[in-house]
């Protein structure tokens, strides 16, 4: 078959590809990507509006029917755990877990004090939170974090989360 | 010099893009990763530290009630100021609980909903707001709040916090 010069295979010459267009998409399409990228992760916790009286107060339980009516108060000394009516009766009396030595809430102990309960009153989901006057945003935001769920690192560092108290109310009563 | 380049050669010269190329690959991949499109879009305020949780819970977009340190800001309009938690009287209530100025603000805007709510079928006036508070801002402001929003028909509350 003639090739048309002389037999001889013609070699393709070697070329680099063109990236350019391609560089072009990428570099149009990283700044949408960096404006709509979110460094932070933003997350939610669910609560309900303060108890203001005894009688909302009662009414409340009255509609929910407590069986527990677990309550977590944060006072200057730490966090007070009490149950409604004397229901809870681990110990025979009231828990209090105290700051740890530099002046902290110990949130941990918390988690574990709720655990032993939960571990007792499995149906139970309900807590009511009791914060004072001037008790700071974040130390409710974590004494939340301690009453919803427990979590426990394994020893290959996997976190695990076991739900103990999810329905959180605020109680606004105590001043 | 032996060996001189002649000028063929030396127009000939390329710039090689394919490393740079690879990085910007490897930039896009990651920008796509955690790139959402329906993430909760945070109009927050510059004077506003976020308390950390474990939550896993995701935000909602609904009414924004943003508490930094020195300002209540509803839907981005500042609606009332406040000296460290503390509001001047003539802002308060009777009762001591509710914030006139912020029980007028979210009257408005639930009026607002309401109206669009009975106009528009899919949209529903839920009574759920998020508050954006700064972590060091005490429980009597929050419950202020609460109860003020509670008062304006608000009683569903979702805490913002970043995750641990």
């Amino acid at each position: 078959m003639a090739t048309g010069n002389g037999g001889k295979k013609r070699i393709p010459e070697f070329r680099n590809l063109n990236l350019t267009p391609l560089l072009d998409f990428i570099v149009a399409v990283i700044p949408v990507l960096l404006l709509s990228v979110n460094f932070l992760e933003y997350v939610a916790l669910d609560t309900s509006l303060p108890i203001y009286s005894e009688d909302v107060q009662a009414e409340h339980s009255k509609e929910n029917q407590p069986k527990l009516g677990l309550s977590v108060a944060i006072t200057e000394e730490g966090f007070l755990i009490a149950g409604q009516g004397g229901v809870l009766n681990i110990s025979g009396k009231n828990f209090l877990i105290r700051k740890t030595s530099n002046g902290l809430y110990d949130y941990s102990s918390l988690s574990d004090k709720l655990l032993d309960i939960k571990k007792t009153y499995p149906d139970e989901w309900s807590i009511i939170i009791i914060p004072e006057a001037t008790t700071r945003f974040e130390e409710i935001v974590s004494t939340m974090d301690a009453t919803r769920e427990h979590l426990s690192t394994n020893s290959l560092g996997h976190i695990s989360r076991k739900t103990m108290f999810p329905n959180v109310t605020l109680g606004g009563g105590v001043l | 010099m032996r060996k001189r380049l002649s000028k063929k050669k030396m127009e000939a010269t390329e710039l090689n893009i394919t490393a740079l190329l690879d990085m910007f690959t490897m930039l896009l991949i990651f920008l796509l990763i955690n790139y959402s499109a329906v993430s909760y879009q945070v109009k927050t305020s510059g004077f506003l530290d976020f308390p950390k949780s474990y939550s896993e819970k995701k935000p909602i977009d609904v009414l924004n009630i943003v508490v930094d340190k020195y300002n209540i800001i509803v839907d981005g309009a500042v609606v009332v100021k406040h000296n460290k938690g503390v509001l001047s009287p003539e802002f308060i209530d009777d009762n001591g609980f509710r914030i006139i100025p912020l029980y007028d603000a979210l009257l408005r805007y639930s009026e607002r909903t309401k109206y669009i709510a009975s106009v528009n079928k899919q949209v529903q006036s839920e009574g759920k707001v998020i508050l954006q508070m700064d972590r060091d801002i005490p429980f009597s402001l929050l419950r202020q709040i609460m109860y003020t929003a509670g008062q304006a028909e608000y009683a569903d509350f979702k805490f913002i916090a970043i995750k641990k």
